[in-house]
């Protein structure tokens, strides 16, 4: 626990960060979970409920006592494969095929190589 | 400026498949290419004054112009109140709500946003800037 308020502030504004992620992760995997989309709305409407019950905690310690339980019922609850787009971070398709550097030439004398 | 010019004129021709779709259900004929065309794939910077009709121009919509709609319609508000410069927090959207806005942007156009790039998004302009570079990539 800080004394300055400036410390303060930049502990809730984490705190904010943390809850952001969390609900970024949960729905995703909830929208994992139920693919068909209007199950998905449903499912949606009560993970937003079960954010906006806390939302008018101010004591700090309540706070991370609740962002605490949340990650765990995230880690518990989470989609044991997650559906990534194949061309992001984590996808199959990542980084599959870069782009050669701009130094490289390729030169096209395929069957007309000299082999000196 | 020649490329744009092509793009409006093939353009026009995606104005015809629905009467032609409607036409074809009856009669079981059509190219169905035509019809097949994602409208977001066209990102035309140019402005949409001269496309005919209005089903053409929703297409030629760029991506500020989509996005703006998809937050006015996700937070039920009016779609001229969302301009590139206003802020979600004006527009009565909390954390959570800006959340659920870029994912279902995310979802729409096919892009992914990561998780270092979602943190400080605060006006809509950020957001289109975000999806224009994940697009590019």
């Amino acid at each position: 626990m800080s004394a300055t308020s400036a410390a303060i502030a930049a502990y809730r504004a984490q705190q904010r960060q943390r809850v952001r992620l969390l609900y970024r992760r949960a729905l995703k995997h909830t929208r994992d979970r139920a693919v068909i989309r209007d199950l998905f709305y449903i499912e949606a409407d009560k993970r937003r409920a079960e954010f906006d019950v806390n939302k008018h905690e101010t004591s700090i310690e309540a706070i991370d006592r609740l962002i605490e339980k949340g990650e765990q019922r995230f880690e518990r609850e989470k989609h044991p494969d997650p559906y990534i787009k194949p061309w992001a971070l984590g996808g199959s398709k990542w980084q599959r095929n870069p782009p050669i550097p701009e130094e490289v030439e390729i030169v096209f004398d395929f069957g007309r190589e000299t082999h000196d | 400026m020649a490329s744009t010019s092509v793009i409006s004129a093939t353009v026009p021709q995606l104005a015809s498949p629905p009467n032609n779709a409607l036409a074809a259900n009856v009669t079981g004929r059509y190219n169905g290419l035509k019809c097949c065309q994602l409208p977001q794939r066209i990102n035309l910077r140019s402005s949409t004054k001269n496309c005919p009709s209005r089903a053409v121009r929703i297409i030629c919509q760029s991506t500020i112009q989509q996005v703006q709609d998809i937050i006015a319609t996700q937070l039920s508000v009016d779609p001229s109140t969302v301009q590139p410069e206003t802020k979600f927090s004006e527009l009565g959207a909390d954390s959570l709500d800006t959340v659920e806005i870029v994912m279902s942007l995310e979802e729409k156009f096919g892009v992914s946003i990561g998780e270092q790039d979602a943190e400080n998004i605060s006006s809509v302009k950020q957001v289109a800037d975000l999806i224009e570079k994940q697009r590019s990539i």
